[in-house]
């Protein structure tokens, strides 16, 4: 099947919205759509929902010779599923331009940046080590499939545990799960990668696009970073897309401070499940399946469908600081420094940073009221195009 | 299986492979009896085909199952709105959201001739009825009444905004019953062309405006009309605050 | 005597005929209608995990996609699956049928590649699917039917069936008749668990059966079985999943029930 063709009108309309600085989910430019993560029963299982963007990791291990350039180390491969659950025009087993990109990137953010100590994995020099095999299968595409699938990856290494394994001379002895406690992997640092579409020759940018986003865009930025605000990785795409410096630079700011909130999320959920886990009787995805009553049954319950995920699951908790991240990123910029030379921007968003509405009335706005329009508000996000335009 | 007759079970959940029973009325007139979309002749029953609610309409005697759908299956007289993905001789290829896509010929416009054509780009939204559509066929789309006068269908402006929302929507939003659509006209004024299958192009005097519409009508998917008007009253509430 | 019946060279129409004749005689349609009517009242109490006579707890949430035509995800004790549907589509030239609907299925394991067993399940399906679409109302179209693999509680293959039939029920592709598969397995001490959870399995059993059936008349559609029993054994377990498969039709007409809440008057 071909994709969906994009007609000229949706494609203007993006465009010139963007160009207004709102969007045309009622998002504002830097505003991420709402992140769950959830885990399964068995180790190394992590769904993600970014929006209505659904990925599924699992993480798997076996033992095999390492390779004879690295001797004392094991592998990770990263391998990336599409089929035509996700969208029509992805074929099972064949990954096509898109999936090709996507697997790349994933594996640049976590392989490359060396994240997992590989050298923990080694059993035996030259004889057996770990092959840690990462599947991420996508099961529903609604743009943004790389931040996505990276974070539910991420999430998956974090959330696995090997069978623990002893030495008895030189024979290997696996232990199994539930004799002996599995092992977690070693996690060095926790990269991310986060999206912005850009629009307008690069003038103008979008974080986290929707597919309809990405699809009228000029381009793509990629950005990798860790919870230490550092560069993994970075792509920029695209036809003849052409970025300013500070552009770069600030996408980076704003970048940075998401991605330290979004591994403090997901620490929050790995701690999260592990206390479901401790506490017995635990079932996994069943927990994440919402019956339609709960869906659709109240006005309240159909607001909460549009403006966040069907599903409330075990990380309530931080959902509050969640639904707001415009208002946290206005906070950060601030104190955002990835470089020296990015305190120009950062300085000017200062000058032009409104106060931050009390978190009563924007706690309010998101619970209470269907937020269809972009309110005054949501100025302060502006910004970033402010400064460049 | 508990077979349940028409007159008592009207507005009641079917499932396919249930099978239901004339009413005492229909069975002994002598009036011809029609099965809409979900019901099946199968020897003497009457099978559903299609999960949904029963649904009955007088003179002639006509039923159906209400079902939901997001996949459009062309039916003839339907309006529908298309993106034209390419020209092939005198016609251009119209992609409505069916398995096959639509032709729709170059002279199917009113006042077009030979000679003097409508000037339609690859990318562009037309508002088109449909003319054939039959399940061993090609769809053809038209955008003039047998007449070959203009009753409103043509090329959409490029300044509108389109959205997908599911076929079960589209209905509810075209029955004479919904005010949905009027009562957000009469907070802000827009123009708009619902297609049955399933999209909506909207225009508004800005593109924020637009954007809000059309938030509003796919939010109101699964609302009943009190929610609705609910909705609506929240809307005109925040216009006025503009 | 010992059957073996290996239901992927068999056709499904040859197990219909053959199955429909031999246990329609022996079953009273009464006996489990009054069954249903015990089972109704306690649906949501099947959450028991090593309950042997009832079927686990289910639950699903329909269109969880929203670029697939029909998707759910639906859980059956600690089995996860998720379904989606796509159709009716253009057929590739190649598998397009002039008479009727292609029906593609795929199966989607959780790591590594679909192998042959992946491959082995998704004939179950496709010839169940073929059975239930009415494929003839749509010909020279393609339905694309995925079931991804989401958590193994130990019963994959007729939590995939199971979804698979409320996948289409929430795409509104024209059916003839629905499907619930149940399987069951019978340990080493013959004695048959119904709808068993992943640490029964792994303790080993003698055999694993899965049926499925048709919601018209309970005929059976599908049959798959591994291992090696006395056909007493087999006929009993095949009972047991019959009755039990009123509860999953009982839990359809909930679902859509649910779906269609905002719209009965």
């Amino acid at each position: 099947m071909k994709e969906t063709p994009l007609s000229i009108c949706e494609k203007q309309c993006v465009i010139q919205a963007v160009k207004e600085g709102q969007r045309v989910d009622g998002r504002s430019l830097a505003e991420q759509r709402k992140t769950c993560i959830t885990f399964g029963t068995e180790w190394g299982c992590c769904q993600v929902l970014l929006g209505n963007t659904r990925v599924m990791a699992q993480v798997s291990c076996t033992i095999q010779v390492p390779k004879s350039s690295r001797a004392n180390e094991g592998m990770l491969f990263i391998n990336v599923e599409m089929s035509t659950m996700a969208a029509e025009h992805f074929e099972a087993g064949r990954l096509g331009q898109q999936g090709i990109e996507v697997n790349r990137l994933v594996e640049r953010c976590i392989k490359d940046s060396r994240c997992i100590d590989l050298e923990s994995l080694c059993i035996l020099v030259e004889e057996q080590a770990w092959e840690i095999r990462v599947d991420i299968h996508v099961l529903n595409h609604e743009g943004n499939l790389i931040d996505a699938a990276t974070l539910a990856a991420l999430g998956a290494l974090c959330h696995f545990r090997r069978p623990d394994v002893t030495l008895d001379g030189r024979e290997v002895i696996v232990h199994q799960l539930d004799e002996r406690d599995p092992v977690p992997l070693t996690i060095l640092h926790y990269p991310l990668t986060l999206s912005f579409a850009l629009f307008d020759q690069g003038k103008i940018y979008a974080l986290d696009p929707t597919n309809l986003e990405e699809r009228s865009a000029d381009g793509k930025l990629v950005l990798g970073l860790n919870a230490y605000r550092e560069l993994c990785t970075l792509q920029i795409s695209g036809d003849g897309v052409f970025i300013r410096k500070e552009a770069v630079l600030s996408c980076a700011n704003v970048a940075a401070s998401r991605a330290v909130e979004m591994v403090e999320m997901l620490k929050k959920c790995l701690a999260a499940d592990a206390a479901e886990r401790i506490k017995g009787k635990y079932d996994g995805l069943v927990s994440s399946v919402a019956l339609e009553a709960e869906r659709i049954t109240t006005q309240s319950q159909a607001t909460a469908y549009f403006k966040t995920p069907v599903h409330n699951l075990e990380e309530n908790a931080d959902e509050e600081s969640l639904s707001v991240p415009k208002t946290k990123l206005v906070k950060d910029q601030g104190i955002v420094t990835l470089e020296t030379k990015s305190d120009v921007s950062s300085s000017e968003s200062d000058i032009e940073m409104e106060p931050l509405p009390p978190a009563s009335v924007v706690k309010k706005r998101v619970y209470e009221e269907i937020d269809i329009g972009n309110d005054s508000e949501e100025e302060p996000v502006m910004l970033i195009t402010k400064e460049l335009t | 299986m508990a077979e349940k007759s028409f007159s008592t079970h009207v507005n009641q959940i079917y499932l396919p492979g249930d099978s239901v029973v004339l009413s005492k009325t229909d069975e002994n007139s002598n009036a011809k009896i029609v099965l809409g979309p979900g019901l099946r002749k199968y020897g003497k029953q009457i099978l559903v085909t299609k999960p949904g609610i029963l649904r009955t309409k007088s003179s002639p005697p006509t039923y159906w199952i209400d079902c939901h759908h997001r996949r459009y299956v062309p039916a003839r007289g339907d309006d529908v709105i298309g993106v034209v993905t390419n020209k092939v001789g005198e016609s251009y290829k119209v992609y409505i959201g069916s398995s096959e896509e639509a032709s729709l010929s170059s002279i199917a416009f009113p006042g077009a001739t030979k000679k003097n054509k409508p000037n339609i780009q690859i990318g562009d939204l037309v508002f088109a009825k449909l003319l054939i559509a039959s399940a061993d066929m090609e769809p053809e789309l038209v955008c003039v009444n047998s007449l070959g006068e203009n009753v409103g269908l043509g090329v959409l402006s490029t300044n509108g905004f389109l959205f997908t929302v599911p076929l079960h929507h589209i209905r509810k939003l075209l029955n004479p019953e919904c005010t949905l659509l009027k009562s957000l006209g009469k907070a802000l004024p827009f123009e708009i062309a619902v297609g049955m299958n399933g999209k909506i192009w909207i225009k508004a005097k800005s593109v924020k405006q637009t954007i809000t519409l059309a938030r509003a009508i796919s939010m109101s998917e699964h609302m009943n009309k009190e929610e609705m008007n609910q909705l609506c009253k929240k809307f005109i509430d925040r216009q006025a605050g503009f | 005597m010992v059957t073996n019946f290996a239901c992927l060279q068999t056709t499904l129409h040859n197990f219909v005929l053959f199955f429909t004749i031999t246990f329609l005689v022996q079953f009273k349609t009464h006996s489990y209608l009054c069954f249903i009517k015990i089972l109704k009242s306690s649906v949501t109490l099947f959450t028991m995990e090593t309950e042997q006579k009832s079927i686990r707890a289910l639950k699903c949430e329909q269109s969880v996609l929203s670029r697939a035509d029909g998707s759910v995800m639906f859980s059956q004790g600690n089995t996860v699956v998720m379904a989606s549907v796509y159709g009716p589509l253009e057929a590739k030239i190649q598998k397009e049928l002039s008479d009727r609907m292609y029906v593609e299925v795929n199966y989607k394991p959780k790591t590594g590649m679909p192998g042959v067993a992946e491959r082995g399940k998704e004939k179950l399906i496709k010839t169940t699917c073929n059975h239930i679409i009415l494929t003839n109302l749509h010909p020279r179209t393609a339905v694309c039917i995925t079931i991804q693999e989401m958590q193994d509680g130990g019963t994959l293959l007729s939590a995939s069936i199971n979804a698979v039939c409320l996948a289409l029920l929430d795409s509104g592709l024209p059916l003839q008749c629905l499907v619930a598969a149940v399987t069951c397995l019978v340990d080493k001490k013959d004695k048959i668990i119904l709808d068993p959870c992943i640490r029964t399995v792994k303790e080993g059993y003698k055999a694993m059966f899965t049926f499925a059936f048709d919601s018209q008349k309970y005929n059976l559609i599908l049959s798959h079985c591994e291992g090696q029993v006395p056909y007493q054994l087999f006929q009993e377990a095949m009972e047991l999943c019959q009755k039990a498969s009123h509860i999953i039709f009982d839990f359809y007409r909930q679902a859509v029930l649910r779906k269609f809440s905002k719209e009965l008057l």
